[in-house]
């Protein structure tokens, strides 16, 4: 290309729109991959009434906020319920440097088909196993002690009082599970008691011993058909929500999706301008190169290598451009998830789908779809006319 | 060797061309005379396979060549034809090595190095292999240009006005070592132009 300046511009153009598409492509199946593992197993998920989408979020994904605690009679009452095959209590509140402390009971485990790499499963009051990650980057082993912060995120309000202790560490599980702190419900309960009784200087006049409460319940059910009843039961019979994941996830999804939508059309706008931009270029310098290809023609090239040199050139504007964008778009997604939070599980650039061998292929085709109509024009090209116009 | 047969080429603006007959045997050399406008480029196009002429005949090597398929044709120029311009039409992003070894692929031969450099020697140019045309003389262009058309051995080396921009002591060199080249190399030489210059130096002429 005659013009390096406008090469590089056309290569950097076409790259922006792969390097786009391909962030959106890791990360919609990323995030649905993510969904998918993580609900596996949950039919539903009983907690306080609230938003069913919060309840989802913050049971399952460990994203948001819990919508608040119900009592655990209530709970086991339903946890008694003939359609329920499996059910698991959940008691949150807590952090350790970002990784949300759960409380539970061993039905967690079956859940999530939990293994340990080392030591053994928490049992004990303040015994803690590790999720994968956990144990990774905060360099935990067996024995070693730790105190929870409360809250779901931050570190500023740190409970001294108990410490946690790390009895095993979990195998990686590819879901929520390695980020989590797991421990028994009574560890959670007793770290928030001590703390109260710490706090009233000057005691109200006392309740009754409050009830004992969880933060939600996590239910499988022995048939399909309680998919209807049982949310219905719980909504319309007791003081609780049931929400579905599926049905919250699919939701979630198409909120996402509405983004998602929006930035593929606008790498696809990005990839139409890179495609115009490619051609009125290549037909530019087609025109300061017009004698040029006619003295290649002169020495003995034919009309069709003519043709296959400006796809050529157009082919490897984009080959360039598409390479480039692609290796970007990893990059930056690796980026950006080491950005993320601790607690969440992070999006990674070093995972390779089978979809992006068609991006490529896409991004390839712009080039050479650019190229077509100026390399016609080369093709039909009069050297006669040219070389006698000096 | 070239054989141009009842001739004749109009173009859409009333312009008619029709061409005296011409023989040309083997290794002669001929200086082709015709004030701008009479059609000598026309002529020069139509010789090289440039341009398909509405009537008549163009016999090179006993191959006519307008009986070629346009691949065929193209394909024969680049190994038979040596054209050169007034012009040096180098191509601008490939150095001066480069520039004669794309002639050698373009006439579908093998790359050859050795016959590059035996030119280049020739024309004294050697040293210049690796410059690119930006930066070379006008003089030194037109040596590449002369070097880019003899590199193959054609058959035909035609050059179009090659001296009419250069001075007298260019314009001199520049005659020399088409005729010592031609010669060199087998080829028959068809010199096109207006310049009063060449006159002396040529017994066989053909004029529009």
């Amino acid at each position: 290309m005659a013009n390096k300046l406008s090469a590089f511009l056309n290569i950097l153009l076409i790259a922006f729109g792969v390097s786009i598409l391909t962030i959106l492509l890791l990360v919609s199946n990323q995030i649905q991959n993510k969904l998918e593992n993580n609900a596996r197993g949950i039919d539903a998920v009983v907690g306080a009434k609230g938003s069913p989408l919060q309840l989802i979020l913050s049971s399952i994904y460990y994203i948001d906020f819990p919508t608040g605690n119900i009592p655990l009679k209530a709970a086991n009452e339903l946890a008694k319920n003939r359609m329920v095959k499996l059910a698991v209590p959940l008691a949150l509140g807590d952090n350790f440097n970002g990784y949300r402390i759960a409380g539970t009971n061993s039905s967690f485990i079956k859940l999530y088909n939990l293994k340990l790499a080392d030591g053994k499963f928490w049992d004990k009051d303040f015994e803690v196993t590790l999720g994968a990650d956990v144990a990774k980057t905060q360099k935990l082993k067996i024995g070693d002690i730790f105190f929870g912060a409360h809250g779901l995120a931050d570190n500023s309000d740190m409970h001294k009082s108990h410490a946690y202790k790390v009895a095993g560490i979990l195998t990686p599980n590819a879901n929520v599970t390695d980020q989590l702190v797991i421990t028994n419900i009574a560890s959670v309960w007793k770290m928030h008691q001590h703390e109260d009784e710490h706090e009233a200087e000057n005691p109200l006049p006392q309740s009754p011993q409050p009830e004992a409460e969880i933060t939600s319940l996590l239910i499988k059910y022995k048939s399909p058909i309680s998919v209807i009843l049982f949310p219905k039961l719980v909504n319309e019979t007791t003081n609780l929500q049931a929400a579905s994941p599926a049905i919250e996830s699919t939701r979630l999804f198409s909120l996402i999706g509405v983004g998602v939508d929006t930035l593929q059309y606008f790498a696809i706008l990005i990839m139409v301008i890179s495609v115009v931009s490619v051609f009125i270029s290549l037909f530019n310098s087609l025109k300061q190169r017009k004698y040029d290809l006619a003295i290649m023609r002169t020495m003995g090239a034919s009309k069709t290598k003519i043709f296959l040199i400006v796809i050529l050139e157009g082919f490897f504007l984009s080959l360039l451009g598409t390479l480039l964008g692609w290796f970007l778009g990893h990059l930056v997604l690796q980026y950006l998830g080491s950005l993320q939070d601790a607690g969440q599980s992070k999006l990674t650039g070093f995972i390779f789908l089978t979809q992006e061998f068609y991006l490529i292929l896409v991004g390839l085709c712009t080039g050479i779809f650019a190229a077509t109509l100026p390399a016609i024009a080369a093709y039909r090209v009069n050297i006669s006319k040219i070389l006698s116009t000096n | 060797m070239v054989k141009v047969n009842s001739l004749s080429h109009s173009f859409g603006n009333n312009t008619h061309l029709s061409f005296p007959d011409w023989e040309i045997k083997s290794g002669e050399q001929y200086l082709f005379l015709g004030n701008s406008g009479s059609g000598k480029t026309t002529l020069i196009h139509i010789l090289t396979g440039l341009l398909n002429p509405q009537k008549g005949k163009i016999w090179i090597n006993n191959t006519d060549i307008y009986a070629l398929t346009p691949s065929k044709l193209d394909s024969f120029r680049g190994k038979n034809i040596g054209l050169i311009f007034q012009q040096a039409h180098l191509i601008k992003s490939l150095n001066v090595f480069q520039n004669l070894s794309i002639a050698q692929s373009f006439a579908g031969l093998k790359p050859d190095k050795q016959r590059i450099n035996q030119v280049l020697d020739v024309l004294q140019i050697l040293s210049k292999a690796n410059n690119y045309p930006h930066q070379l003389s006008q003089g030194q262009a037109q040596r590449v240009a002369i070097a880019r058309a003899v590199i193959n051995k054609p058959a035909l080396l035609v050059a179009d006005e090659p001296t009419s921009s250069l001075d007298d002591e260019n314009a001199e060199i520049v005659l020399q070592l088409l005729k010592n080249l031609s010669q060199a190399n087998g080829s028959t030489l068809i010199i096109a132009t207006h310049d009063a210059r060449l006159k002396p130096s040529f017994t066989n002429q053909y004029v529009l």
